[in-house]
């Protein structure tokens, strides 16, 4: 069982200091971020930055579940991020979901660290995310679609750092307890699916840099 | 009548108390306290048409609010961002799993359903709200009696009867238990705020008493050892089997007095 096809873009916006879309299949979310900048003096923290996340879903107006999405964001990337050397600032992330075919928890957790690598915000390393849905029948899909997701007893996403550890785990639906610990066993695999895809997205950003370096260097 | 029963809670010793029936104008009403930390939740029941492709099932909505009365830190005004998450931790726990029919809400498929609102307001906020607020949701939905209702032919319009024995069938009782993560290495059951505060990490574990597993929430904070989960699932389960043993109580015995009242 794999991941569907994985693609991401790095600094498509003008105006921010770091963007990304990062795409899982169809499901498409852009992120941004601005910072370290300024900080409103009542969110100001004198040792650490503040991290705030904006969570734009596709259609209407945000709600309990954009808000709850926007702490689990927040929460994930205060964990990789090194606030601490950029106190009284701001790192604000913008996330625009373009396309929702399922597993949109994890493309905003991946949109996010790609957005934040594209900006040089200073991390201790990534979180990969994947989810995992398990079916009535006891089946695990890694990955699902929309229509997988809503047909599924329980869709469970998790957050891995470098070192294969879970730094953030969400739940829904209801499964036997051998069933969680396979789905989490198949996602800590597929989330060494994201690490490489990060790493050779890296590479690629970096060997165009570095052709432009050679190039200017060649016509002088 | 109020009825209190206290019992000793596997996790640290924390006393956990559920009083049914505090609020006599609801349909479903529960006082809990865990610990320190309070949460009441009132149930009203409401007639609701239902929607157009869920025409057999009504609603359930809950909704979670600090009170300033709870914490020096809540002001008065819009939820904050810690209400709205546990807003919508409950409501996900009533959608998304099966614990409880939105069927047997129904009372005329297409014409008539019952909504019920669940407004769970804390009193005292000293860490674990998830836990005090799933076990006040549980023990109201329990101890809630609604009227018999239908569709009176001629009006078209929901009527009820006076008397109140329309219970809801509750098919498992998922209970949620935070754990805090001191130095990524303790494990910490039931943490008060100051601990909250001074643990690098919490995740919540939502069991029900027969070892089904229904929320394993983290959000961010230090890495959690995946080997030692086993540990707090068998603790989150033995804590989920005391609270149900203690909601039963609490049902049977508001019952037999209910029972003697109307004889």
């Amino acid at each position: 069982m794999s991941l569907r096809s994985l693609s991401c873009e790095q600094s498509l916006l003008a105006r921010c200091d770091g963007s990304a879309r990062f795409k899982h299949g169809e499901t498409s979310v852009v992120a941004a971020v601005y910072g370290p900048g300024d900080v409103k003096p009542n969110k100001e923290i004198i040792n650490k930055a503040t991290i705030e996340v904006t969570f734009k879903p596709k259609t209407g107006l945000p709600g309990c579940a954009e808000t709850a999405l926007e702490k689990i964001l927040q929460d994930t990337c205060e964990a990789v991020i090194l606030t601490s050397l950029h106190p009284r600032s701001s790192i604000s992330i913008i996330l625009q979901v373009e396309h929702d075919d399922g597993s949109l928890l994890p493309c905003c957790i991946n949109a996010c660290c790609v957005a934040l690598m594209d900006t040089g915000v200073p991390m201790r390393g990534f979180v990969c995310a994947v989810a995992c849905a398990v079916q009535q029948s006891g089946e695990e899909i890694i990955d699902p679609t929309l229509e997988q997701e809503q047909s599924a007893a329980a869709v469970l996403t998790f957050g891995f750092s470098n070192e294969s550890e879970i730094i953030t785990s969400h739940m829904i639906g209801q499964i036997a307890q051998e069933k969680f610990y396979s789905a989490l066993s198949f996602a800590s695999s597929a989330a060494k699916t994201v690490s490489d895809f990060y790493r050779s997205s890296a590479e690629k950003k970096l060997s165009k840099v570095r052709s432009c370096m050679s190039r200017n260097e060649s016509m002088k | 009548m109020d009825k209190i029963v206290g019992t000793y809670c596997s996790t640290r010793k924390l006393k956990v108390l559920i009083c049914e029936g505090s609020i006599t104008t609801a349909d479903g009403s529960a006082l809990v306290k865990v610990g320190n930390t309070t949460v009441i939740c009132g149930i009203k029941g409401e007639f609701a048409v239902p929607g157009g492709d869920k025409s057999n099932e009504g609603y359930i909505v809950p909704n979670f609010e600090l009170s300033p009365v709870s914490s020096p830190h809540v002001r008065p005004g819009p939820p904050s961002e810690e209400a709205q998450v546990i807003s919508h931790f409950l409501s996900d726990l009533i959608k998304k799993s099966s614990f409880v029919n939105v069927e047997d809400l129904c009372i005329e498929a297409g014409k008539l359903a019952w909504a019920l609102y669940c407004d769970l307001v804390c009193l005292d906020s000293d860490g674990s709200l998830t836990d005090a607020s799933v076990i006040a949701l549980l023990s109201a939905l329990s101890s809630m009696r609604l009227p018999r209702a239908q569709v009176n032919e001629d009006t078209g319009l929901g009527e009820v009867t006076d008397t109140r024995d329309v219970k809801l069938q509750l098919n498992d009782f998922p209970v949620a238990t935070t754990f805090g993560l001191f130095d990524g290495v303790y494990g910490l059951a039931d943490p008060s705020n100051e601990e909250e505060s001074l643990c690098g990490a919490s995740f919540i574990l939502t069991t029900s008493d027969n070892g089904l597993l229904f929320g394993c929430n983290k959000s961010g904070g230090a890495a959690l050892p995946s080997q030692d989960l086993p540990s707090y699932m068998t603790i989150a389960v033995n804590r989920a089997k005391a609270v149900k043993s203690l909601i039963d109580t609490v049902c049977r015995d508001s019952d037999s007095i209910n029972s003697i009242r109307s004889s």
